[in-house]
């Protein structure tokens, strides 16, 4: 255990670079998602909302929160590397596939629990709890939800295998 | 429809009310049907289209059995009050658009909101709904249901959201309807609201539903409270400044020349067009008609939009650009809507972003112009696209044109354009002595002599005693009446009363002028008295000094107009009936025009 923490410790400057190049072009791919109008889904605007209710402080917030988590996930997938003693791209491939899976299949689903500002599906919004619940699977962001989010997380592996020197 | 009436497609276009939040409007029957409504924007697709078709999709509430209907705008804010009337009962339903006065800065909200309140006064009414949702012109509704009281819609990346507090509702996937006795003092609330490419943000019903209206009355009061008024005709100038305030976008400042398309100039006839775009041609009327009645902000907002819709295409102008300035506005039919009273087809887009009309370039300098005049300003990258423009005119105003009515037989040298191509030069001059604009001035004064001549000796026919309306032909036409208007010759100039005398004659009927004999433009239909032509009828009666005659004809307009004084494109006199798109922006300048001559005639008798 101390051998692959020492392995990431001595790659850290790889992985924060890398982690923030892999969170921006996740980012990119949501956000374009967004754009074409695949999925209403903004991981950052949920992040952001988790903080303040205002749209504005909530999208410069979001932004900041998802860059971190990015980074945090960059040192994790960094373990799951040194653990494994590969880094391949199809290796990455398959970790983001895994974690796309569970932000669709269980993060986004039990999101109206822990959001402060989600209604959910049983009662009606108060003045505070305001934002739309994802539904499974995140459906009810629109159909390609669970697609956009698995591609962008499966990017996001890939990016990093291809960069730590496991 | 469960506890209402079969509706009666296709009302009086003249009946529907107006209201919106500057970004989307929705037209109201008097029966308390939303039959119109586009979402996000005033172009996009409509969410209900039930005025065009029977399969369009309303937002109805009602009772069923007879009852007497009362409406009014609370306090002249788009906020519409019908009262549903019995002798045992009475209930109101409270229509508004949503402002989102904070903007991103405030709490979450839909991108835009339809609220609905429903109030019984007295008695114990059985107040009914159906919501039918037709997104993208009838295709594929798809509701859903959300929780308890709640409906989704979702229609590509658009959340459209569906809420109510009646405790009895029913639905499928087509509509959501539902029915409700309630006692006297109760209120019942309604809400749709919608985003786009976004997380969808659930708006509360009951108290802050009262407060969005106490918003929106207090910002449409304080907006209204601007209006440098003049004395009489108050009420029609305050519903005009409004129309034309729905019709103005919040976003870029881009005026709309009216909210639907395709409502019909004539019934059973083809002349069907979408008006939800920006018509160059009407630049100088709406913005002079915002800057007379003290609007400096809406006025500079749209000429702000006009220079960056213009950037494109410059030194040349397109006729028609959409709110965010594209001009590819691709003329098509929609096979699933019949028309009103199948009066189709419905067409989206407009074919007449492709035509030339050279008055184009006279209406958005003489817009320039009027800005100076009240004080405001504009900077050298504008007066290098103003400058472009007049150095347009100066080498196409010899071409012959679609002009100011867009005719689609063929171009002719209509006097009308020939004018304005006058006033674009004239205004050139005023403007290049008091702004950043320069112009070779001697070309420029060579050129407008020139064009002087032409529409006052050539334009001249001898022989029928009037001012034509193409070079080279004998029709008459209503925009002439505009030439004193102007500036290129005097109202009382024995040409334009002989000309004014003739039109009077042949193109009206009482105050009700035709903008031309509907038998030269080739669509072979008749049409209605073309509503903008009537109010220039009267300010040319004012600016002729023949106040009396001016002031009998505006009232007698006025009274014509429906209990809302809205009005539409046309109007046929026979039937008492509005026609063509409703409400028309240009229908609108022209009345606060007619107004403030009549204002200003009467200041300098005084």
């Amino acid at each position: 255990m101390n051998g692959i923490l020492q392995e990431v410790a001595a790659n850290w400057v790889v992985v924060a670079a890398w982690g923030l190049v892999a969170t921006a072009v996740t980012t990119s791919v949501l956000e374009g998602a967004q754009l074409f109008g695949f999925s209403r889904l903004s991981l950052p605007f949920l992040f952001g909302t988790f903080v303040v209710s205002n749209r504005r402080r909530a999208m410069i917030f979001g932004y900041l929160l998802y860059l971190v988590g990015g980074w945090l996930f960059a040192f994790f997938y960094a373990l799951l590397f040194s653990a494994l003693a590969t880094s391949e791209w199809w290796v990455g491939a398959l970790l983001g596939i895994a974690h796309g899976l569970f932000l669709v299949a269980v993060f986004l689903p039990t999101l109206p629990m822990i959001h402060p500002r989600m209604a959910t599906e049983y009662d009606a919004p108060g003045p505070g709890q305001r934002l739309e619940p994802p539904g499974a699977f995140g459906l009810h962001y629109g159909k390609l939800t669970p697609i956009a989010t698995v591609a962008s997380q499966t990017v996001y592996g890939c990016i990093m295998a291809l960069a730590y020197p496991a | 429809m469960k506890g209402l009436d079969e509706p009666s497609f296709f009302p009086p276009i003249g009946e529907y009310a107006l209201i919106g939040d500057m970004q989307a409007c929705a037209l109201v029957s008097r029966l308390g049907c939303v039959d119109w409504l586009c979402l996000p924007n005033i172009a996009d697709p409509p969410l209900f289209s039930g005025v065009l078709g029977r399969w369009g999709g309303r937002f109805r509430i009602g009772a069923e059995g007879d009852w007497t209907v009362e409406r009014e705008y609370l306090d002249d804010t788009p906020i519409l009050r019908t009262c549903f009337i019995q002798e045992a009962a009475s209930f109101s339903v409270t229509d508004f658009l949503a402002l989102r006065t904070e903007g991103l800065g405030g709490p979450i909200e839909p991108e835009r909101e339809l609220l609905r309140i429903v109030e019984v006064e007295s008695g114990c009414p059985k107040v009914a709904f159906s919501f039918e949702p037709r997104p993208g012109f009838g295709r594929d509704p798809r509701l859903q249901r959300r929780g308890r009281n709640a409906w989704a819609c979702q229609h590509r990346a658009d959340l459209i959201l569906f809420r109510n507090d009646f405790s009895v509702s029913e639905a499928d996937d087509r509509q959501v309807c539902g029915s409700e006795q309630l006692n006297a003092g109760e209120k019942r609330y309604f809400s749709l609201s919608f985003c786009r490419r976004d997380v969808g943000a659930i708006p509360g019903l009951g108290p802050e539903c009262e407060t969005k209206k106490n918003a929106a009355h207090d910002w449409w009061s304080a907006w209204l409270s601007q209006a440098e008024l003049g004395g009489r005709f108050n009420e029609e100038v305050k519903r005009s400044l409004v129309a034309l305030r729905l019709l103005t976008s919040r976003e870029t400042g881009a005026v709309a020349a009216a909210p639907t398309t395709s409502l019909p100039e004539w019934i059973g006839a083809k002349r069907n067009w979408d008006y939800r775009y920006c018509w160059m041609r009407d630049a100088y009327f709406v913005l002079s008609a915002f800057i007379q009645y003290g609007f400096k902000n809406e006025a500079s907002g749209y000429f702000n939009w006009l220079m960056h819709a213009t950037e494109q295409d410059k030194p040349d102008l397109r006729p028609v650009y959409d709110i965010f300035g594209r001009s590819d506005l691709k003329e098509q039919e929609v096979s699933q809507l019949e028309g009103y009273r199948n009066s189709g087809p419905v067409r989206i887009g407009n074919g007449a972003s492709g035509q030339v009309q050279l008055d184009s370039y006279g209406s958005v300098i003489l817009a320039a112009r009027s800005l100076v005049e009240h004080g405001g300003t504009f900077g050298v990258s504008e007066a290098r696209r103003l400058r472009g423009f007049v150095e347009t005119v100066c080498r196409r105003w010899k071409e012959p044109d679609n002009g100011i009515w867009e005719m689609r037989q063929g171009r002719l040298h209509h006097l009308y354009s020939k004018a304005m191509c006058w006033a674009a030069l004239d205004s050139a001059l005023w403007l290049s002595d008091r702004s950043p604009l320069e112009i070779n001035r001697d070309a420029v004064h060579a050129e407008r002599a020139v064009l002087e001549k032409v529409v006052c000796v050539s334009g001249w026919n001898e022989k029928g005693q009037a001012f034509t309306g193409a070079l080279g032909r004998e029709h008459l036409d209503a925009s002439v009446l505009l030439l004193p208007k102007i500036g290129i010759i005097k109202a009382d100039h024995p040409h334009m009363v002989a000309t004014f005398e003739r039109i009077d004659a042949e193109l009206a009927k009482g105050p009700f002028v035709w903008r031309y004999d509907p038998a030269i433009d080739g669509h072979g239909s008749p049409e209605g008295a073309f509503v903008a032509c009537c109010f220039w009828a009267v300010e040319y009666l004012a600016m002729a000094g023949r106040m009396e005659e001016a002031v009998t004809r505006l009232q007698t307009l006025i009274d014509a107009a429906g209990d809302l004084g809205l009005w539409s494109e046309e109007y046929d006199p026979e039937t008492g009936h509005m026609l063509g798109n409703m409400p028309q922006g240009l229908s609108h300048a022209a009345l606060l025009h007619a107004v403030r001559a009549i204002h200003g005639a009467g200041k300098s008798n005084s």
